[in-house]
C-alpha cells in the first residue's frame, strides 16, 4: 500500500490552468495535427498492409478468390527448403545469393563511398562541381543506367567487348553466366555514388582540425592519421552507412529484375525478386507473404547484431566508455 | 384571387417545366419507358398545378411544355467499352481498323482501348484485384482464370447473337476457348509456328527452297543444320549474320518438329521426361553451343529478334503470322516455308490461348461480348489477316487468304501464303497453353542451362527437375 502510494502522482503538482498550462495543451494539439497526415499514411500505406500481409502469411491467396487458412504451412514449407531446395519456393536459392551479394556489395560499397567521399573532401577549385558530377548517378533512374549498362555489358559489340578485343582478349559473357552474373551485378552495383558518400563526407568535414595537426606534430603519417583519426572519429557514421546499406542491399531487387532476371539458372535470384515472382507471377501471395516476413525477421536480427557490437566499435566523441 | 399569378405560383411552374424539360432531355436516359414514365409523371404535377392555380394563358404554355417532353424523341446512352491488348504500332493500326468496322455496326459504344507498355499479365491482374479491371481482355490462362471466376460465360450471347456465326469456325477452333465444355474467351485465328525465309540469302548460297525440299521429304533436322552452317556469315571472329533465330517458343517447336509427343494433360510426364526430349534438348543447344548457327544467349541482345530478320541479321526464324505485318518494309525477298521436321514430327502452334474474354464483374456485359465477338467475326477476321496478322479461322475466308485477295496491304503476303493453313492442319497444341506459369519457369530454366552450354540435357533433366515439374503440375 506503501509502495502505491510512493509512485502515486502528486495531484497538487499537475500544471495548473495557467497560461502556461494552456500554452502547453495548444501544443499538443498542433503536435497531433501536424503529426496526422503522417500518421494517418503509416496507419493506411505501411502498417495496415504490413498487418495484412501477417495474416495473408498463414493462408494460401491468389488475389482473385478468399484467402484460407493454412496456419503455419508457409512457414513449414521455408523451413523444408533450407534442408530441401526445390525450385517450388526458392527460399533457400533466393537466400543464399542475397546473403553472398550482401556479403560483397555491403563492404566493397562503403570502401568505394569512402574513398569518394576523401577524393571530394579536398581542397581543389571547382568542387561543388565534382560533387554534382560524383553524385549525379544517384538521381539517374535506375531502368535508365540499366538499359546503358545492358548494352555496354553486350557480349557480341558491346564497349566492354570492343575493349577486351582490343587488349586481343575474347568477347566477355559474365553477365549472362551462373558463375559471374552475380559477381557481375555487384559491380554494376558500385557504379553509382549515393547518399553514402554524402555521409561520409559530412562526417570527414567534421572531423576537427587540430587532431590531424597534434598527429603531425607527433610523426604520425598519412595511413596512421586515416587509421586513429579519421575512421574512429567517421565510425558513428560508418555504422550508421553500415546498418543502412545492409538493410537496403537485403532488399535488392532493381538490379537483378532488369540485368538478368534473377537468371541464369537463379544465379541473381535475389530474395525479393523470389517475393515478387511467388506475388505476382505465380499469384501465390501466401508463401510470398511469409518470405517477406521471413526477411523481416532476418533484417530485424542483423541490425540486432550490429547494434549490440557497435559499443565494441563505434566512438562517440565525447563518450566515456564504461559508464 | 384565384385568376391572379403570383412570383411563387410563376417560379413554382418554371420549377415544374424545368423538371419536365430536363427529364426528357438528360443524356443519361436509358430507355424510352423511362422517359415516358417520368415526362407523365412530370405531366401530371404540372397540371395539378394548372388547375390550381394557373391562368389559362399559363396553362396553354405549360401543354406546349408537356407535349415538347412527350414527343421528344429519347436519348441513346453511349457507352464505352474498356479493353486491353498489348501490341506494337502494326497492331495498333489493326486494332483501329476493327474498332472503325465496329463503330459503323454500333454507333453508340465506344472501345477505349488501353496498350500497357509491357507486363500485360501483371498489369491485368492488379487491375482485377483492385476492381478497375478492362471490360474486355485477354486472360492469362483459362485454368487459372476460369476458377477465379473473373470470366463471363459467353455461350448465351453467342447463341443470342445472330450475327454471330458459329458454324463458319474451322471445327475445334472455337474449343481453345472453352474451359470444362463452357465458352468463356472467343479465339483469335490460327497461329502455327512456320519457318520465315530471306529468299535473297539462300539464293546467295546456293540453297533449294525450304517448301520444295518439304515436298520431297528431305527438309530434315539434318538438311536445315546443313543449309544453317551455309548460311552463317562471318567477318573475322565475328559474325555478322547467324542462320537462325529462336524466336518465340524458344525450342519447342523443335521438339514437335522432331516427333516428340503432344504435351498434353495429363500425359505430361511420361511425353516430357522421356529420353527422346532428352535428345531433341540436346540437338537443340549443340546447334546454338557447338555450331553456333543461331546466336548464344549473351549475343542475342546485339541481334535483336524479329527485327533482326528484318535487318538480315538472321537467314532464317520461327514464328506465327502476325509478324508478316512487321515484314512489309523488309529490302530483301522473304517467304514462309515448312518447318523441318522427322517422318514422326508436325509443326507446332503458338496461338490459342483462348483468345478475349469478358470480365464477369462488367457493367456492359453485352456491349463487352459485342467487341469480342466482332473482333472474331469473319470482318472482323478479315481485316485482321488483311493487315498480315493471324490467318482466319472462319472457313468462308480460308479461299480468299490463300489466293491472297485477303491482303490490303501486298507486301505482307509471302508468295507461300499457303503454308499457313497446310501446317495448321497437322500442327500440335503447345505446351505452354495449359501449364502453370510456374511450371513453364522451370522448365524454361532447365533448358537456359542446357542452352548455354552450362549443363546436358541429362543433367538439366534430373531428378530434382523431374519432381518440381510434377510438383508444380499438379499445382503445388
Amino acid at each position: 500500500m506503501s509502495a502505491v502510494q510512493a509512485v502515486a502522482p502528486d495531484k497538487s503538482r499537475r500544471p495548473a490552468k495557467t497560461g502556461l498550462g494552456r500554452m502547453r495543451l495548444r501544443e499538443e494539439r498542433e503536435f497531433y495535427l501536424f503529426v496526422a497526415p503522417w500518421l494517418v499514411g503509416f496507419l493506411i500505406w505501411t502498417a495496415g498492409p504490413m498487418i495484412y500481409s501477417l495474416y495473408i502469411s498463414f493462408t494460401t491467396w491468389d488475389v482473385f478468390t478468399k484467402p484460407v487458412w493454412v496456419g503455419l504451412q508457409n512457414y513449414a514449407t521455408l523451413w523444408h527448403d533450407l534442408f530441401e531446395p526445390s525450385q517450388l519456393v526458392l527460399f533457400s536459392q533466393s537466400l543464399k545469393v542475397t546473403t553472398i551479394y550482401t556479403v560483397l556489395m555491403v563492404p566493397l560499397r562503403m570502401i568505394v563511398n569512402l574513398l569518394g567521399a576523401m577524393l571530394l573532401n579536398q581542397r581543389i577549385r571547382g568542387m561543388p562541381f565534382f560533387r554534382a558530377v560524383f553524385y549525379s548517378p544517384t538521381v539517374i533512374p535506375s531502368v535508365a543506367s540499366a538499359l546503358v549498362w545492358t548494352w555496354i555489358m553486350q557480349s557480341n559489340g558491346g564497349l566492354v567487348s570492343i575493349f577486351l578485343n582490343k587488349l586481343g582478349l575474347p568477347n566477355q559473357t559474365w553477365l549472362y553466366r551462373s558463375k559471374t552474373a552475380l559477381v557481375t551485378l555487384v559491380g554494376l552495383g558500385l557504379w553509382g555514388f549515393g547518399s553514402q558518400m554524402l555521409f561520409f563526407l559530412a562526417g570527414l568535414q567534421s572531423i576537427p582540425e587540430h587532431l590531424y595537426e597534434a598527429a603531425k606534430i607527433d610523426g604520425a603519417g598519412q595511413w596512421q592519421q586515416f587509421r586513429y583519426i579519421t575512421v574512429p572519429m567517421l565510425s558513428p557514421v560508418i555504422f550508421y552507412n553500415l546498418v543502412m546499406s545492409m538493410m537496403g542491399t537485403f532488399q535488392a531487387f532493381d538490379s537483378a529484375f532488369l540485368y538478368t532476371g534473377g537468371g541464369p539458372n537463379y544465379a541473381t535470384h535475389f530474395y525479393v525478386l523470389n517475393i515478387y515472382t511467388f506475388g505476382w507471377r505465380y499469384f501465390k501471395f501466401g508463401i510470398a507473404s511469409a518470405m517477406a516476413w521471413v526477411l523481416l525477421v532476418i533484417i530485424l536480427a542483423m541490425t540486432m547484431l550490429v547494434l549490440r557490437s557497435s559499443s565494441a566499435w563505434v566512438y562517440y566523441e565525447g563518450e566515456v566508455k564504461g559508464r | 384571387m384565384a385568376g391572379r399569378v403570383s412570383r411563387r405560383h410563376m417560379l413554382k411552374l418554371g420549377a415544374a417545366a424545368l423538371g419536365g424539360v430536363l427529364a426528357g432531355c438528360t443524356p443519361e436516359v436509358v430507355k424510352e419507358t423511362v422517359v415516358v414514365r417520368q415526362t407523365v409523371e412530370v405531366e401530371k404535377e404540372v397540371e395539378k398545378i394548372v388547375e390550381k392555380e394557373v391562368t389559362t394563358v399559363v396553362e396553354k404554355e405549360v401543354e406546349k411544355v408537356v407535349e415538347k417532353v412527350v414527343t421528344a424523341t429519347p436519348v441513346v446512352r453511349e457507352v464505352t467499352v474498356k479493353f486491353m491488348i498489348w501490341g506494337g504500332d502494326a497492331e495498333k493500326r489493326a486494332w483501329q481498323a476493327r474498332y472503325d468496322m465496329f463503330r459503323e455496326k454500333h454507333p453508340e459504344i465506344r472501345v477505349a482501348t488501353t496498350y500497357p507498355p509491357g507486363n500485360y499479365q501483371e498489369k491485368l491482374t492488379a487491375m482485377i484485384a483492385s476492381g478497375t479491371a478492362p471490360d474486355v481482355f485477354v486472360p492469362q490462362h483459362l485454368r487459372l482464370d476460369v476458377p477465379r471466376g473473373i470470366l463471363l460465360p459467353l455461350d448465351a450471347y453467342m447463341e443470342a447473337d445472330t450475327d454471330f456465326n458459329m458454324d463458319d469456325f474451322i471445327p475445334g477452333t472455337l474449343d481453345r476457348g472453352k474451359y470444362q465444355g463452357v465458352q468463356y474467351a472467343i479465339p483469335g485465328g490460327l497461329g502455327p509456328q512456320v519457318i520465315f525465309w530471306n529468299v535473297d540469302f539462300f539464293k546467295e548460297a546456293g540453297l533449294e527452297s525450304p517448301n520444295e525440299l518439304h515436298e520431297k521429304g528431305q527438309w530434315t533436322p539434318e538438311k536445315f543444320l546443313e543449309y544453317a552452317l551455309k548460311l552463317n556469315k562471318k567477318e573475322g571472329d565475328i559474325y555478322t549474320r547467324f542462320a537462325y533465330l529462336f524466336y518465340g517458343l524458344d525450342h519447342m517447336e523443335f521438339l514437335y518438329q522432331m516427333g516428340s509427343p503432344t504435351f498434353d494433360h495429363p500425359n505430361y510426364t511420361k511425353c516430357l521426361f522421356d529420353d527422346k526430349t532428352r535428345e531433341i534438348w540436346q540437338w537443340t543447344a549443340d546447334l546454338i553451343n557447338v555450331h553456333h548457327i543461331s546466336p548464344l544467349p549473351e549475343e542475342v541482345g546485339a541481334f535483336g529478334s524479329w527485327a533482326g530478320f528484318r535487318d538480315g541479321k538472321y537467314a532464317m526464324y520461327i514464328s506465327g503470322p502476325w509478324n508478316q505485318a512487321r515484314l512489309t518494309t523488309m529490302q530483301w525477298q522473304w517467304d514462309v516455308a515448312w518447318p523441318f521436321q522427322t517422318s514422326d514430327g508436325a509443326p507446332c502452334v503458338q496461338a490459342g490461348l483462348g483468345g478475349t474474354s469478358v470480365y464477369s464483374l462488367t457493367k456492359l456485359p453485352w456491349e463487352s461480348y459485342l467487341w469480342a465477338a466482332n473482333n472474331e467475326s469473319a470482318e472482323g477476321q478479315a481485316v485482321w489477316a488483311g493487315l498480315g496478322f493471324d490467318i482466319p479461322s472462319r472457313q468462308s475466308l480460308i479461299e480468299k487468304y490463300n489466293s491472297g485477295e485477303m491482303f490490303t496491304d501486298q507486301k505482307a503476303k509471302p508468295p507461300s501464303v499457303d503454308v499457313w493453313y497446310k501446317a495448321a492442319a497437322v500442327a500440335k497444341p503447345q505446351f505452354n497453353g495449359w501449364v502453370l506459369p510456374q511450371t513453364w519457369t522451370v522448365f524454361q530454366t532447365a533448358w537456359g542451362t542446357v542452352k548455354s552450354g552450362e549443363k546436358t540435357a541429362a543433367e538439366a533433366m534430373d531428378d530434382q527437375f523431374i519432381k518440381d515439374m510434377n510438383a508444380t503440375l499438379s499445382g503445388v
